[in-house]
């Protein structure tokens, strides 16, 4: 840092300020500071910033505990005053020491466990106080409230170190975290650099190799800081990324090609969507579809991200009033898009059933005005998700769906699968399934026993 | 899960949030006074009405708003005592109130500032500067003596040590307010 500042520049004012601070001042130098601070706001301005590094140096220089004085003699109180002081913080004191040395120091609970498995040598049961230390969660969704209040909801598998009621480090695994007015400046350290939190909910995820931080912010702000020493503030919506090289704001966007499957083995016959396998969105915003997945959805808000799935089987060689048992198979997938922690602990959906051609030739961008309702199809099977739950394969089979399928014979059937709860607020995960396309797990399959 | 008593759980509460908010609390009073044992001696009072008061709470959530307004209180004491004893000078409770009305609306924008000064900025001084503020913390140094230590005349000193400061809020401010 530079100082070379000319001398004829320093202001009287401004040399009063440090002289005031040092305690180095006249009666009469101090009314002219006390009244120049009174009129100019400039003024305190300085003065504030002033006393703001002075208590910074201090915690740097003074970093030893001043020593404790439970009495000032210099004060001219009374005895009966100087008593009453003393007791009151013997009882302070007594309070204070009971928590400081009786007992680890309570910083966060663990305030609710949702399909969790923990490793960590602090207490992993729901309502536990926890002290400061390392958590793991093997499994499932827990969260976190930190004494500040400052609440960390968890998704497995991740690893977080508690550390005051103030900050954490989240050293593996994604994260919400949610700050209320009381623990404004909380500050969630990563490998990669730390956010401090200004009065908000942000999302946090640490890549598989612990050297990447994303962050998005779902309200208010938050800054973020490398270890190199930028930092960045980031506003409602907007994510970035942490990493070695510093900090860099994000986009991304992918699109995929379906792939039709049919299999048929001994009395049991399993069909596959031929392409026929869409997601529509109710404000027809299809950018937020993705042809991997099939995408539910409940949202009641303006402009509504309201999705469902829809998904055609078609087999005319058999007869299906003939069939003894059927089952829809679904296989639920991450897609990345919304929180779980905003969503209601369990979720419920319902599906139904439209027998024969419904009149959508091309299911290609398919509109919500243009697709089958609920209003015409037949309701034949419910199931319920925990949030908790990431992947998994559901099964349906109801004496709904066989009667429908048995009853209907027709030569194609398709399915209409519903989200019923909505989100607890904004930004709640959309609920997916593997459509014919996706990468990895296969897409719904109708199993039908003879 | 712990069962806790009544009483036990209210000390529990008071505990963490007053542990979480002290060093904004203690920040606050320290902007305000300008001593350090005075600033270690008003921190004390407030702790003790904080915790008498604690019943008067009405949500967890105002505990900070509540405790700066306890402490706001408390620096006007100190400040009425001080001007009785007229051991030392010290500014207007005009004054005071002012900038303690106006300390408060920023305290949030000072504390990232002062977190931003120990962890960015302190680093970027020269040694000479750092060894300067670093003596004036020094509780056996005098502003005199260290003036003649570093060749400075002592308006001269002050004016150096103003700037070394200021320099130092500037830092603060672009870390902080950087986006």
């Amino acid at each position: 840092m530079q100082d070379d500042f000319p001398l004829n520049k320093m202001k009287k004012e401004d040399e009063l300020i440090i002289r005031y601070l040092d305690q180095h001042l006249s009666e009469e130098e101090i009314q002219i500071l006390d009244q120049s601070l009174r009129e100019n706001s400039a003024l305190r301005k300085k003065f504030y910033d002033q006393v703001n590094v002075g208590t910074a140096l201090e915690e740097e220089f003074c970093s030893r505990l001043p020593e404790e004085k439970v009495i000032s003699f210099k004060r001219k109180s009374s005895t009966v005053t100087l008593l009453a002081f003393a007791a009151s913080f013997i009882l302070a004191i007594g309070i204070i020491g009971y928590s400081f040395f009786n007992t680890k120091e309570s910083i966060a609970t663990l305030a609710s466990n949702e399909n969790a498995a923990w490793e960590s040598s602090l207490p992993t049961l729901e309502g536990s106080e926890l002290s400061a230390g390392l958590m793991t969660l093997k499994s499932g969704v827990a969260t976190i409230r930190f004494s500040s209040g400052a609440e960390v909801v968890l998704e497995a598998p991740a690893e977080i170190e508690l550390q005051t009621a103030m900050q954490g480090k989240l050293i593996r695994g994604n994260a919400i975290v949610h700050v209320p007015d009381s623990a404004h400046g909380f500050t969630l350290a990563t490998p990669s650099g730390y956010a401090v939190d200004h009065g908000t909910a942000f999302g946090v995820s640490i890549m598989e190799n612990g050297k990447i931080s994303d962050f998005k912010v779902l309200e208010g702000e938050i800054s973020l800081h490398s270890p190199k020493g930028d930092s960045l503030f980031l506003l409602e919506n907007e994510s970035a990324t942490l990493n070695d090289y510093g900090i860099s704001k994000k986009i991304v966007l992918r699109a995929e090609q379906p792939i039709p499957v049919l299999e048929k083995e001994n009395n049991t016959l399993r069909i596959q969507t031929a392409g026929k396998c869409q997601s529509i969105i109710r404000n027809d915003e299809i950018a937020y579809l993705d042809q991997d997945f099939l995408m539910v959805k409940l949202d009641t808000g303006s402009n509504p991200y309201e999705r469902r799935a829809l998904f055609n089987f078609k087999e005319d060689q058999v007869d299906w009033s003939e069939i003894k048992k059927s089952r829809l198979r679904l296989n639920l997938v991450p897609c990345g898009v919304g929180h779980r922690v905003y969503l209601p602990k369990t979720n419920r959906f319902k599906l139904y059933a439209l027998a024969g051609f419904t009149g959508v030739e091309s299911w290609e961008n398919l509109k919500w005005g243009e697709a089958p309702t609920t209003e015409s199809a037949t309701l034949v099977g419910r199931f319920e998700i925990p949030r908790s739950q990431e992947r998994g394969s559901i099964t349906i089979e109801s004496n709904e769906l066989l009667e429908f399928l048995k009853s209907n014979n027709a030569s194609e059937y398709t399915f209409i699968l519903t989200r019923e709860t909505s989100e607890t607020r904004g930004s709640g995960m959309v609920h997916a399934f593997a459509s014919d396309s996706h990468p990895e797990a296969s897409g719904p399959t109708l199993e039908l026993s003879f | 899960m712990k069962a806790l008593q009544p009483e036990e759980e209210k000390n529990h509460r008071f505990l963490n949030l007053f542990t979480a908010n002290e060093s904004s609390i203690h920040a606050y009073v320290r902007r305000l006074v300008y001593r350090r044992e005075d600033a270690s001696d008003v921190m004390q009072k407030i702790a003790i009405i904080l915790w008498k008061k604690f019943d008067q709470l009405q949500s967890d959530d105002n505990f900070r708003k509540w405790s700066f307004g306890v402490a706001r209180f408390e620096v006007l004491a100190w400040r009425r005592d001080l001007a009785r004893e007229r051991e030392r000078l010290v500014l207007s409770t005009e004054t005071i109130e002012l900038m303690a009305e106006e300390l408060d609306r920023n305290a949030e924008q000072l504390d990232l500032e002062k977190e931003a000064i120990l962890q960015h900025c302190l680093g970027k001084l020269k040694k000479d500067q750092r060894s300067a503020l670093q003596d004036m913390y020094d509780d056996e140094s005098n502003t005199p003596a260290l003036a003649q230590k570093f060749g400075k005349s002592i308006t001269g000193f002050y004016q150096w040590i103003y700037r070394i400061r200021q320099r130092l809020a500037e830092c603060a401010k672009q870390v902080a307010d950087a986006r």
